[in-house]
C-alpha cells in the first residue's frame, strides 16, 4: 500500500516536470543572465515580446559567482544560447575562443557604429575585442573617490584634488582625533582590489601598458608606481583603515569615523541610502585625485553568441533584442538607472531629466557625467585574470610594507611579460 | 575505569555546539525582524523599535518594505532572488520526495537481490555501486550535463530528480542490503516451502520486516536530495525549477542586497529544514541503528 503511494507520487511529479515546448511558429531566443533583479529583466523581456510578435525570449539565470562557469558549460555543451550578459574581463577570452560574435555580423550596416558614438569611451573599449564591437552596455560604472562633505566642512578642509592633498587632509583629520581618515577595500581576493588601484593610477595620468601590451608600471616615474608608493606611505603613517569588502565600508563610513574611500560609484548610492544609512546625504564624489582626474570604468554588456549569429533568423532576432535592450531611445538602460540606480554607458542618459531627478538624490549627476566621459577602461586580455590573481597579493604586500614597491612592480611586470609570451605561442 | 567528563566541561562543550549551530539561526531571525537602518545602528535595536515583518511581506507579496519607498532609497539593494525562496522550497520538497520514492522503488529490490541471491557479477556490480560515490561530484558535472541535455532534461525537475536518485542510490542499496542480510534465512526458506515466488518473498516477507529501515533510508535519500547543491545549480536553470539550495547560495553569496532581506530569505529557507530535521532525524537514526544491531 505504501509502495503504491510512493509510485503514485513519483508518477505525479514526473508528469508535472514535463517541459512544454514553445509553439513551433515562434522563434525562441535563449537569453542567459546573472540573477540580478530578475523581475525587471522578465518585464523588459515581456515588453520586447509585445513589440516583436513571433519572437519569444526564454530567460535562464545563474547566481553571479557561478555565472561564468555555468555559461561556459552551456556553450561548450551546445546548449541553445543566443544572447548573454558579458563582462569586460571575460570578453577577450570568449572572443578568442569563438564563443561570441561581433555585433556587426548580426546588425544592419552602420547600426553598431551609430550607437557606438553615444557610448562612453571606457564602455566602448570594454565591449570591443580585436577591434570589433561585441556588445552593447547593459550596465556601466566607474570607480570614484568618495568623501564625507560634513566632515571636511566641519574641519575646514577643501576637497583634495591631488594625492598629496589627500595625505595632508588625512593628517589634519588624524591630528583632530580621527584615527584612520581613509578606509580602503583591502582584499586581495577581489578583482575590485586591483581595479581601485588602477583607477588611482589613472587619476595620476598613468598608463600601465603600452599599445603593444608591454608593462610600463615598473618604471619609478610611472604614475602606478608612484601611487603604490603613496598607498604604502599612507599605511605607514596609519592614515588608512583596511576593510575587506565594500558592503562593510558602507556601514563603516556611516559611523563618521572615516572621511575618504575609493570604491565603485554604486557604493555612493548605498552610502547615501536614506532607507538604511544614518549619515545618508553626507557623501559625495570628487574627481579622482591626480593630474588628469581620470578613473577606471567598466561595462557589462549584451552579447550575441556565435551560434546565434550563424543562423540568419536567430541572428536577426538577436540583434532586435540587443537593440531593444541597449539601443536608442535607451529606454531599458534608463529604466535600470531610474528604478534600480544602475550605471549606464550611454552618455545621452546623463542629460535625461528623469535620470537626473532620480540620481540627483544621491549624487551630483553632472560630476558623474564628467567622470564617465574621462574614465578609461582597464586592460583585459585572455590572460589578464590569471595575471591579476598573481599580482593582487603582491600589491597587498607592498601596501602594508611587507614587500618593497620596486620589487612588487618588477615581479608583476615580469609575470605579465611571461604570460603574454605564453599566450602568444599558443 | 572510565572517567566521566566534568559536568562543567560538558556544559561548556554543549554551549559551544549550541552557539555555533543555533547562533547563526538566531542571528538570521534577528536580522530579518529589523530594518537595515536598525541593524546597522549601535543605538537602536529590536528592543527599542519592535519587530518588523516588512521583508517577509516583500518575499511573499512583492510589496517593497516601507523604508525603501521613501525618497533617496537605494532600491538596487532589494534583490528579488529572495522572492524565489517560497517556490524553491516547494521545488526542493518535490525533488526530494520523488528522489526518495525512486530510491526505494529501485534500491530496495536491488538491495534484496544483493543480500539474498547469488548471480554472476554480483561482487563486481556491488563494488561498482558502492565505490561510485568516491568519484568527486565535480568530475561528473560535465558528463551528466551533456547526458541530460541529450535527453532534453536540462532545466527540468525530472533531470534533477534523476541525478539525485542516482546520487543516493548507492547508500540506499548498501544500507538496505545490510538489513536484508540480517533477516534470518529460515524465514525465507519457509516462504519458499509455502511456494512464494522471489517477488512475493520480497514484498510479503522481506519488505514488511525491514520497513523501519526502509523508512529511515528513504528519509536519508530525501535529505541528500534536499541539500544537494552542485548538480542542482548547474542543471536547474530558472526560478521555476530551482531548488532551495541554489537560491540559498545565490542569496548568501550576494553581499550587495539589503541585509534584512537577506536574513529573512535565509530564515524562511532554513526553518522548514530545521523542523524537518527535528521531526524525522530521530527516526532516521533509530531506523539505521536499530537495523544495524539486529540479528
Amino acid at each position: 500500500m505504501q509502495l503504491r503511494k510512493l509510485l503514485a507520487v513519483a508518477a505525479l511529479i514526473s508528469g508535472a516536470a514535463v517541459v512544454h515546448p514553445a509553439s513551433s511558429q515562434d522563434l525562441t531566443l535563449e537569453f542567459v543572465v546573472w540573477n540580478y533583479s530578475l523581475e525587471t529583466v522578465q518585464d523588459n523581456v515581456k515588453q520586447f515580446e509585445a513589440a516583436n510578435p513571433g519572437i519569444k525570449v526564454n530567460v535562464t539565470d545563474y547566481a553571479w559567482p557561478d555565472y561564468q562557469d555555468s555559461l561556459i558549460l552551456r556553450i561548450r555543451g551546445n546548449t541553445p544560447t543566443d544572447i548573454v550578459y558579458g563582462g569586460q574581463d571575460w570578453l577577450p577570452a570568449w572572443g578568442a575562443a569563438g564563443f561570441i560574435a561581433p555585433l556587426d555580423s548580426v546588425a544592419p550596416d552602420g547600426a553598431v557604429a551609430e550607437l557606438s558614438g553615444d557610448i562612453a569611451g571606457f564602455a566602448l573599449t570594454d565591449v570591443t575585442y580585436d577591434g570589433k564591437v561585441y556588445g552593447l552596455p547593459y550596465y556601466s560604472d566607474t570607480i570614484s573617490f568618495i568623501y564625507n562633505k560634513k566632515i571636511l566642512e566641519d574641519a575646514g578642509i577643501a576637497v583634495p584634488t591631488t594625492w598629496e592633498e589627500v595625505t595632508a587632509a588625512a593628517e589634519q583629520l588624524k591630528a583632530g582625533g580621527m584615527d584612520r581618515p581613509i578606509i580602503y577595500e583591502y582584499n586581495q581576493e577581489l578583482p575590485n582590489f586591483y581595479d581601485a588601484f588602477v583607477a588611482q593610477a589613472y587619476g595620476r595620468g598613468a598608463e600601465l601598458f603600452d599599445a603593444d601590451l608591454n608593462p610600463l608600471f615598473a618604471d619609478p616615474e610611472n604614475g602606478a608606481f608612484k601611487q603604490l608608493e603613496w598607498i604604502a606611505d599612507a599605511y605607514a603613517k596609519e592614515l588608512v583603515q583596511s576593510d575587506n569588502h565594500e558592503s562593510t565600508i558602507i556601514t563603516a563610513m556611516n559611523t563618521g569615523n572615516h572621511a575618504f574611500t575609493i570604491v565603485y560609484t554604486y557604493v555612493l548610492a548605498a552610502l547615501n541610502d536614506a532607507a538604511t544609512q544614518p549619515l545618508a546625504g553626507q557623501f559625495a564624489l570628487a574627481p579622482m585625485p591626480g593630474d588628469t582626474h581620470a578613473t577606471l570604468g567598466f561595462a557589462k554588456s549584451y552579447v550575441v553568441t556565435a551560434a546565434a549569429a550563424a543562423d540568419p533568423a536567430r541572428a536577426e532576432a538577436a540583434w532586435k533584442f540587443v537593440d531593444f535592450m541597449a539601443g536608442k531611445p535607451y529606454a531599458v538602460a534608463k529604466r535600470w538607472a531610474v528604478e534600480k540606480g544602475l550605471g549606464f554607458g550611454q552618455l545621452p542618459l546623463f542629460e535625461d531629466q528623469e535620470v537626473i531627478e532620480a540620481w540627483g538624490k544621491w549624487a551630483d549627476v553632472n560630476a558623474l557625467g564628467e567622470q564617465a566621459s574621462i574614465a578609461k577602461a582597464g586592460t583585459y586580455t585572455e590572460f589578464s585574470s590569471v595575471w591579476s590573481a598573481y599580482f593582487r597579493p603582491l600589491l597587498a604586500q607592498a601596501m602594508v610594507g611587507d614587500a618593497s614597491v620596486d620589487q612588487v612592480m618588477k615581479d608583476g611586470a615580469q609575470r605579465w611579460t611571461e604570460l603574454k609570451e605564453q599566450f602568444a605561442n599558443r | 575505569m572510565r572517567r566521566r567528563l566534568h559536568p562543567a566541561a560538558s556544559f561548556v562543550f554543549a554551549a559551544l555546539i549550541l552557539l555555533f549551530t543555533g547562533g547563526p539561526v538566531l542571528l538570521s531571525l534577528y536580522g530579518s525582524l529589523v530594518p537595515d537602518r536598525i541593524l546597522f545602528s549601535r543605538d537602536r535595536s529590536i528592543l527599542t523599535e519592535g519587530p518588523n515583518f516588512e521583508t517577509y511581506r516583500y518575499i511573499f507579496t512583492g510589496q517593497l518594505p516601507d523604508s525603501y519607498q521613501q525618497e533617496s532609497a537605494n532600491r538596487a539593494m532589494i534583490s528579488d532572488a529572495a522572492r524565489q525562496v517560497p517556490q524553491s522550497l516547494v521545488n526542493s520538497s518535490l525533488n526530494a520526495l520523488a528522489a526518495m520514492a525512486l530510491n526505494l522503488i529501485l534500491g530496495a529490490p536491488a538491495a534484496f537481490v544483493f543480500a539474498r541471491y547469488i548471480f554472476p557479477g554480483k561482487k563486481l556490480s556491488f563494488m561498482y555501486l558502492i565505490l561510485s560515490p568516491l568519484v568527486p561530484a565535480v568530475a561528473l558535472v560535465t558528463p551528466i550535463y551533456m547526458m541530460l541535455q541529450w535527453f532534453g532534461l536540462l532545466g527540468t525537475q525530472l533531470g534533477i530528480i534523476l541525478v539525485h536518485t542516482a546520487k543516493a542510490l548507492p547508500f540506499t542499496v548498501l544500507i538496505l542490503s545490510v538489513f536484508f542480510r540480517k533477516i534470518p534465512a529460515e524465514i525465507f526458506e519457509a516462504a519458499v516451502l509455502d511456494h512464494c515466488s522471489r517477488f512475493q518473498t520480497f514484498f510479503r516477507i522481506a519488505l514488511p520486516l525491514a520497513l523501519p529501515s526502509v523508512g529511515a533510508t528513504g528519509l536519508f535519500a530525501f535529505m541528500i536530495s534536499y541539500s544537494e547543491y552542485m548538480f542542482a545549480m548547474v542543471l536547474s536553470g530558472n526560478a521555476q525549477t530551482r531548488p532551495v539550495s541554489v537560491v540559498m547560495a545565490a542569496l548568501a553569496r550576494n553581499t550587495d542586497v539589503s541585509w534584512s532581506l537577506l536574513n529573512a530569505g535565509i530564515f524562511i529557507a532554513i526553518v522548514p529544514t530545521l523542523v524537518l530535521v527535528v521531526l524525522v532525524w530521530r527516526f532516521v537514526v533509530e531506523g539505521l541503528l536499530g537495523g544495524a544491531v539486529k540479528g
